[in-house]
């Protein structure tokens, strides 16, 4: 596997990691650091994303959609 | 999905072992809201309610940055869920409850924001410059304490923020939602290979903004 290749593998990372990574891309980033600086950049980029970019929705806009959905306060109090 | 913090989803990313569990707790998240939504789908409205509790905080981070406005974005959650409600008999289980539901929220989203695609697409173009032969930082030299610091999270909202609509989106529920390539396409109703494209340019450009960070 090329590192060509390889990079486009990366665009699979996401949610299970590694998980479920071809054989063939595994053993390529053992022997490539370059390919294997690269996949742990995407994969600390993806959990910074999340802890930075994961917002709870406020609970005014919560009480909104539940009069809108069901005419009345959140049914789960 | 609604009680769960992004960072415990993604906590087993590149460890071997966890990444399966957590495979398999996605597969079962998966299973179970399709089944309240066929439950909902019957007339069971708590069912339906459980689904919001599960996904409105997930709505919630991909419309609030998509909007950029407290009102759009309340807007674009109540009529997604609302239009999911009043469909909720049509869905088959045939793709994901979340894809389906976040599907419905981009037409909204899209709806909303139409006059605005031109300008997106300047600067989706604009943001392609340059981008390929950059130096990009190596980000997994970062210390656990800095990543954690606050000054960095706002260094990542605004690189999040510096992106086109069409890189944004496709960076959220990718990188923050933990869509698929394959259900990201499907949400937005283009290719696996414009997903990929566009994830590229985005990883790459957030990367880029974040080295003004690091070098600071």
């Amino acid at each position: 596997m090329d590192c060509g290749r390889v990079r486009e593998a990366l665009l699979e990372i996401g949610e299970g990691g590694r998980t479920g990574m071809e054989e063939s891309l595994r053993r390529h980033l053992e022997d490539c650091p370059t390919c294997a600086r690269e996949a742990r950049s995407v994969e600390a980029l993806v959990r910074l994303a999340r802890r930075a970019l994961h917002s709870p929705v406020p609970e005014e806009v919560c009480r909104h959609l539940d009069r809108v959905l069901f005419g009345e306060d959140d049914p789960a109090g | 999905m609604g009680a769960e913090e992004p960072g415990e989803r993604a906590g087993g990313a590149g460890k071997g072992g966890p990444d399966l569990e957590l495979e398999t707790r996605l597969a079962l998240q998966k299973a179970e809201d399709n089944d309240l939504a066929l439950r909902a789908a019957e007339g069971d409205r708590r069912a339906f309610d459980r689904l919001v509790h599960r996904w409105r905080d997930r709505l919630w981070s991909v419309a609030s940055r998509m909007c950029r406005d407290y009102d759009d974005a309340q807007d674009v959650l109540v009529g997604a869920f609302s239009r999911a409600y009043s469909r909720i008999h049509q869905f088959r289980g045939d793709a994901s409850f979340g894809t389906w539901l976040f599907r419905i929220a981009a037409n909204e989203c899209m709806g909303l924001r139409r006059s605005e695609s031109r300008k997106a697409e300047r600067l989706e173009r604009e943001t392609d410059r340059g981008i390929e032969t950059m130096e990009l930082p190596d980000l997994s030299v970062l210390p656990e304490e800095a990543a954690l610091s606050s000054d960095l999270m706002d260094a990542v909202n605004r690189a999040a923020e510096s992106l086109s609509e069409p890189l944004r989106i496709v960076f959220l529920l990718r990188d923050v939602e933990g869509f698929s390539n394959e259900e990201t396409a499907e949400i937005l109703g283009i290719s696996v290979a414009a997903v990929k494209s566009r994830l590229h340019r985005a990883r790459a450009a957030v990367r880029a903004e974040l080295e003004h960070y690091l070098a600071s």
